[in-house]
């Protein structure tokens, strides 16, 4: 389903955008870890990569090498216009259901 | 920096092919780091395999393998693509050689059957008693007994053990105490319906699934009260609503059908007709001595989630409270716990309960199927190798064009294989036509089910693909070794005639194999006719056999007698040379020492009837208080504290009961040769007679039988008259003896079929290769005789080489093995079945070289050389 953002692949997306010009494998995986606190592996994450560019809310490039890698180079990812445009969607969708909801949200 | 797990490393380099993985392989090795500061070097080791794993399974990598991947047939394809183009090249070669496969496809066909079955039947055994609810769980208790240095490993144990167990030990959620030594018999017409029981508590159909069709499990609390099989109420009532039926047995008294078992999955190793209360039998003591030493035929087994070392160790430690009673014996005793699972196919233990399958037979039954497999996958190798003439200009092409050794193996390897499925598909056929004689064959194979699951079936595909696996390997290595410059300069191999010195000692293997099967057809044959002329000690000739129904012998006898050209006749409770089950206890004057014998009820004039030979004593025992018994040499041998004197009033104990030994007969083979005579003891009794033996004295028979017959239906209307010769009877129960027949025949044809086909193959061959050789010595002027003698000669050769290691064997074999257990009454192997077998040998190699040979020899030898 070309468009459909899924809920892991939304959280992907905006750890890169957090991340900004540092977002490769690495960062992005320790990021989710941190932040979501959820245990991937670098096998998921590059899938889930690999099909968010497959879609087109993804480009990527690659970097320098550095020691701490072996000597190998990184593979930085950035998100497009398109990307932004599904998020957007994906937050007035979410901002509009919180609005209208009839039951009271607040978890306290 | 630090180095991650290499292997690991280079495993995600070969996963990755052609793929871009360098921003992966970064990646995880910033995570390696990480992980070596955060938390040692063995979880980050762990963790970065685990990490390789996922990758190299995950999307992302495909999708660059696809992406860098040349054509459609991406890189994730290659190994099938290459496998198909195997297959593809393999089917032509197969269809090429159309002699060379179907000879390798009937031979290996044949070679695996008995494999199969073998597969089968393991397979069958494993799925033993896991039917029941938490099969892992149930254990019983073996006791090891060492005295004096003997070993000896019983699968009973005893029951003051068992008490103890029970009583001390909370681990134990279920348990019940078997007693198999319940052989109850069922009057009826003729022979009475033997069964036997287990004599067990309620708690059996608890612990086991076997469930109730009728009834419930207390009722064998009541000592009175048995649990019958569904088999057994269809046999004697045709029906299973018989609760509340009894059932009257000879000995055991009358039991009252408390419940009806449903049909229970045959694959257990339990076997028994009827389950009684325990408590009513004497084994069943615990007390003081008894309760530990005397623990034959009882079984103990229970339900345990805890571990079995720690049940095996709890038992050790409570069996030490009997060692005091084994110690009065000089005995040792240890237990040992046994998953039931583990009892087929298990060791084989002493005083065994129920069907087992030990590892000795079944690995026997494993050699023979590889002595018979072997063969075929020889042949295959041999010709394999023969044909190599044949495949040299392909393999030297593929190399030049840039294929690898390991290529061409593979190549081969693919095409054995293939070769061994499509046998496998036709010995399918094979294993369901010998299955069900197999069955016939075996003792207690009517538990086997031989059922095709699809475990099975993979089990069958992956024995042919093995099979083709070790077969191909050997030729695929040979023909990966060929130069290609060599092949097609010429330079090999048409000067290579001969056959070489290995293929030679295959066809020497297989010739001594079907040489000794054939000679073993023969021994048995001579066993046979030898049993069926032996003189088993008693009169057999113009006898007829009646069972009887009523007790009223008197009248019978006075009545039969009367009868022009009867001479006499005899009672007894068995026909004489059958199989005899009646076992009864023997005491010396100690009581401590019991001797089994078999028991014989006969009436006065039994002895001189059947003309059995008195060595003492006199021959009719005389219904007096003091019961008088004959004994049998065998017995009295037994019986040491015998005096030779007047004083010795040979009165001893037989049972619970006084008996005086007032003859002694001559060793007769009252039961069929295969058994050894074993001690005996004739007893006196009316009640218990269930035969008639008439003898005829042979003039006027028609007119004698129609007289009997009268007689018969007025004074036994409920029996039919069904008058058989004794001799008959007696030549009738060695038809086992034509089962070792069929398997020998069975095992002979398949051995011969494979070597004759093997030998076709070197045959073809060989004649082929020396097309040019026979052209010219045709035109220098040999003639067809010579030219045959030339080409028959190597094979003459080998063949009298098989035969001077196969006979000398087959003798050793037959006569001090096999025939040791038929108790050593034949000659063994005798020159007739040696002659016939190699004149049958010789036959079949010399009519394939003949025609092979003939087939070159009558080509116009310019049509051989015009190319030249």
């Amino acid at each position: 389903m070309k468009g459909y953002l899924g809920e892991f692949e939304e959280l992907v997306l905006l750890t890169i955008a957090n991340l900004a010009d540092e977002a490769y494998g690495t960062t992005i995986l320790e990021m989710i870890e941190q932040q979501a606190n959820r245990k991937i592996s670098l096998g998921a994450l590059h899938s889930t990569l690999t099909r968010l560019e497959e879609k087109g809310f993804l480009s990527s490039y690659l970097g320098e090498p550095t020691a701490k890698r072996g000597g190998r180079r990184k593979r930085y990812f950035e998100i497009t216009q398109s990307a932004k445009e599904a998020l957007n969607n994906m937050k007035s969708l979410r901002d509009e259901l919180w609005q209208n909801s009839k039951i009271n949200l607040s978890a306290g | 920096m630090h180095k991650p797990p290499k292997l690991a490393t280079k495993l995600f380099y070969w996963a990755s092919g052609q793929a871009q993985n360098e921003d992966l392989l970064g990646d995880l090795q910033e995570l390696y780091e990480d992980k070596l500061a955060s938390n040692g070097r063995f979880k980050a080791q762990l963790f970065y395999w685990l990490e390789v794993v996922k990758l190299s399974f995950s999307y992302a990598l495909r999708k660059r393998k696809k992406d860098r991947s040349l054509s459609n047939y991406y890189s994730g394809q290659k190994l099938n693509t290459m496998i198909f183009n195997y297959i593809k090249i393999s089917l032509r070669n197969i269809k090429k050689q159309k002699l060379f496969t179907a000879l390798n496809v009937f031979g290996l066909a044949l070679g695996m059957s008995v494999g199969l079955l073998c597969l089968a039947m393991v397979s069958d055994l494993k799925q033993f008693d896991r039917f029941h609810q938490d099969a892992e769980d149930i254990y019983r208790v073996t006791t090891e007994l060492t005295t004096s240095g003997d070993r000896n490993h019983f699968a009973s144990s005893p029951p003051a053990l068992a008490d103890l167990l029970r009583n001390s030990s909370q681990q134990i959620s279920e348990s019940a105490v078997i007693n198999d030594h319940f052989f109850p018999s069922i009057k009826s017409i003729g022979d009475p319906i033997e069964l036997h029981g287990y004599y067990t508590e309620p708690s059996f159909l608890k612990l086991f699934d076997f469930e109730l069709q009728r009834g419930n499990a207390s009722v064998i609390e009541n000592p009175r009260s048995v649990i019958i099989t569904h088999e057994l109420a269809q046999k004697l009532f045709d029906s299973t609503d018989v609760i509340g039926q009894t059932i009257e047995t000879e000995r055991d008294g009358i039991f009252e059908i408390g419940g009806v078992l449903a049909p229970f999955p045959k694959r257990t190793h339990f076997k028994f007709d009827l389950l009684a209360n325990i408590s009513g039998t004497n084994n069943g003591s615990v007390i003081g001595a008894a309760g530990w030493t005397d623990f034959s035929s009882n079984y103990f087994y229970f339900k345990s989630t805890a571990s079995k070392a720690e049940l095996q160790s709890m038992i050790q430690g409570l069996g030490k409270n009997g060692q005091a009673f084994f110690d009065l014996e000089s005995a040792k005793a240890n237990y040992h716990v046994q998953a039931i699972t583990e009892i087929n196919p298990g060791p084989n233990y002493s005083d065994r309960i129920g069907v087992i399958f030990g590892y000795d037979g079944l690995l026997y039954f494993i050699g023979v199927s590889l002595m018979i497999l072997i063969p075929a996958c020889f042949n295959y190798v041999n010709m394999a190798i023969a044909n190599t003439l044949n495949r040299t200009k392909e393999i030297g092409i593929r190399k030049i064009v840039g294929s690898p050794n390991k290529f061409i193996v593979r190549q081969f390897l693919v095409e054995t294989i293939l070769v061994c499925l499509i046998s496998v598909f036709l010995s399918t056929f094979l294993f369901n036509a010998i299955k069900d004689e197999f069955t016939a064959m075996l003792v207690g194979a009517e538990a086997l089910t031989f059922e095709m699951t699809p475990a099975v079936i993979a089990m069958f595909l992956g024995f042919a693909i093995l099979t083709g696996f070790l077969t191909g390997v050997i030729p695929a290595l040979y023909l990966a070794r060929i130069r290609p410059i060599a092949v097609l300069n010429k330079r090999i191999s048409d000067n290579k005639v001969s056959i070489s010195g290995f293929r030679k000692g295959l066809l020497v293997f297989q010739f001594i194999l079907s040489l000794s099967f054939m000679i073993g057809i023969g021994v048995v044959l001579r066993q046979y006719s030898h049993t069926i002329t032996y003189d088993p000690g008693f009169a057999k000739e113009n006898r007829i056999v009646l069972p009887l129904e009523s007790n009223n012998i008197e009248v019978l006898q006075n009545e039969l007698r009367a009868i022009n050209g009867v001479e006499d006749i005899g009672f007894s409770s068995n026909i004489p040379g059958l199989p005899l089950s009646k076992v009864n206890y023997f005491f010396s004057n100690d009581l401590n020492d019991s001797i089994p014998v078999k028991e014989v009820f006969i009436n006065e004039n039994f002895v001189d009837q059947m003309k059995l030979k008195m060595v003492w004593g006199k021959s009719q025992l005389t219904d007096v208080q003091q019961e008088q018994v004959l004994v049998n040499e065998k017995l009295l041998g037994l019986l040491n504290n015998i005096q030779n004197n007047p004083q010795d009033s040979l009165i001893r104990r037989l049972a619970n009961k006084q008996v005086q030994i007032v003859g002694i007969v001559a060793d007769y083979n009252f039961e069929p040769l295969n058994e050894r005579i074993e001690p005996m003891v004739m007893r006196l009794d009316k009640s218990a007679y269930n035969y008639a033996i008439i003898e005829l004295s042979g003039a006027n028979g028609d007119a004698t039988l129609a007289n009997i017959e009268s007689v018969w239906n007025k004074l036994q209307p409920e029996s039919q008259f069904q008058p058989k010769y004794l001799e008959t009877i007696v030549s009738q129960s060695y038809d086992f003896m034509f089962t070792a027949m069929k398997i020998f025949g069975f095992l002979a044809l398949i051995s011969i079929t494979i070597s004759s086909l093997g030998l076709l193959g070197m045959v073809v061959y060989a004649t082929e290769n020396r097309r040019k050789e026979v052209a010219i010595r045709k035109i220098l002027g040999a003639n067809a005789m010579t030219l045959f003698g030339n080409l028959s000669s190597t094979f003459l050769k080998l063949w009298l080489i098989a035969l001077l290691i196969a006979v000398p064997g087959a003798y050793l074999f037959y006569d001090h093995l096999f025939v040791n257990i038929y108790n050593k009454f034949s000659g063994g192997v005798h020159f007739a079945e040696v002659f016939l077998s190699s004149l049958l040998t010789i036959a079949i190699g010399l009519s394939a070289i003949f025609w092979q040979s003939g087939r070159i020899i009558r080509i116009n030898p310019a049509e051989n050389l015009r190319n030249d």
